[in-house]
């Protein structure tokens, strides 16, 4: 079977592990599924039960869908769609992501474009991602390099790091919001927390953009 | 009491977030975040759609056309936006499933409608997301994409789902 860079697997498992290995000298391979050709040219790897580990090239696109198994996604890859109820997931570099879970840990390294997560109660790490978005009702959200990030929470804490021109926007309920700016940003801001704590500790500007907004938590604007 | 089925688009809807929204702000706001909810619904609900039940803080929709049902949705999200303030947090999430569900007097159950509240609880406040069955029903001309987010378990549900996420098409 003639596998091309590029290509676009789907994995369904009920509820096992789920890895995906991009890049490094090993041709397509599937460990514990079938590899099957799709009539639209895509691949589907079909498992009744047990791990699945898939081998493929780098830029590959994967969409997975699970109930509770670890979902981990090793080297750049391209478009990553993950849908679970729990468990930990990690994609390590990818061109653009998609990840929906109720509970667990969402783990991000490196996203050259949208980053999207819907999360209950997840903790949600991000290191470096073009666009972020982000909507959780509990989890801990934290970002260490951002520029374009919307955050929406109910309860959860949000730290954000930003770095480039800032286009931030987060709304809570009752969060506690933290955003960094790069040093001498200057960004318009609108910073509004009905009973919670407002501190702004940057100069406001025209040069980017920064809207927090929460019901009740604090608030901290802060420059590095 | 007799049990029918009817082909049409079941929608879930709830706000996210109005366990703790009650908690912190008392029942009285509480009550005043459905009620706009509903009123807007209420408003923009074509004709051969109804509200099948009010459920806590959510809804269940039946149209009997899945592109009007969509479009409402997608209008439905538009002004939840306008209208959201801090005080008054219209966090909607939204699910969509074409199906035949089954009347019980004006109540409607059965798989398709147990697929529909599944398909919410898996959206962000102001998404609509829909399955394969409903999408396949909406005509591809409106100014509506369909972004696929792959198969997806859901709870009780034995097989796995494709499913969309609604996004308009900018001008």
């Amino acid at each position: 079977m003639v596998v091309e860079s590029g290509s676009h697997f789907t994995i369904a498992v009920r509820s096992d592990r789920v890895t995906v290995i991009a890049g490094g000298d090993t041709p397509v391979e599937v460990r514990g599924g079938r590899l099957i050709a799709e009539p639209d040219g895509r691949f589907r790897v079909d498992a009744a039960k047990g791990p699945i580990e898939l081998h493929c090239a780098e830029r590959t696109s994967v969409t997975i869908g699970t109930t509770s198994g670890q979902v981990e996604c090793r080297g750049r890859l391209g478009a990553v769609h993950i849908t679970t109820s729990s468990g930990r997931v990690s994609v390590e570099d990818a061109t653009s992501i998609d990840v929906r879970t109720k509970s667990g840990h969402v783990e991000v390294g490196s996203c050259e474009g949208p980053c999207t997560v819907r999360t209950k109660s997840s903790t949600v790490e991000i290191g470096q991602a073009a666009e972020l978005d982000v909507s959780t009702t509990s989890g801990h959200v934290t970002a260490t390099a951002v520029s374009d990030a919307t955050v929406q929470t109910v309860s959860g804490a949000v730290e954000l790091s930003i770095r480039g021109k800032p286009n931030v926007s987060v709304r809570g309920q009752s969060a506690s919001i933290d955003v960094t700016l790069p040093t001498g940003a200057t960004p318009a801001t609108n910073l509004v927390s009905n009973s919670g704590h407002v501190t702004q500790q940057c100069l406001a500007g025209t040069d980017g953009r920064v809207e927090i907004a929460t019901s009740s938590g604090a608030i901290n604007l802060s420059c590095r | 009491m007799p049990v029918t089925g009817t082909s049409g688009a079941i929608v879930f809807s709830d706000l996210v977030g109005f366990t703790e929204f009650t908690a912190q702000n008392g029942d009285e706001r509480a009550l005043a975040l459905v009620d706009r909810q509903e009123e807007l619904v209420r408003q923009s609900l074509p004709d051969r759609a109804r509200i099948v039940k009010q459920l806590g803080d959510g809804l269940l929709l039946f149209f009997d056309d899945a592109d009007h049902a969509l479009h409402t949705c997608l209008d439905l999200v538009n002004l939840y936006a306008k209208e959201t303030t801090v005080e008054l947090p219209l966090w909607v999430r939204t699910g969509l499933h074409f199906g035949c569900p089954r009347r019980r007097g004006d109540d409607l159950i059965g798989h398709d409608v147990n697929l529909a509240a599944r398909i919410a609880e898996l959206a962000a406040p102001g998404e609509v997301l829909l399955s394969a069955d409903a999408v396949d029903e909406i005509p591809p001309a409106g100014g509506v994409e369909f972004a696929e987010l792959g198969p997806v378990f859901v709870k009780g549900i034995p097989d796995a789902v494709r499913l969309f996420r609604a996004e308009l098409v900018r001008a």
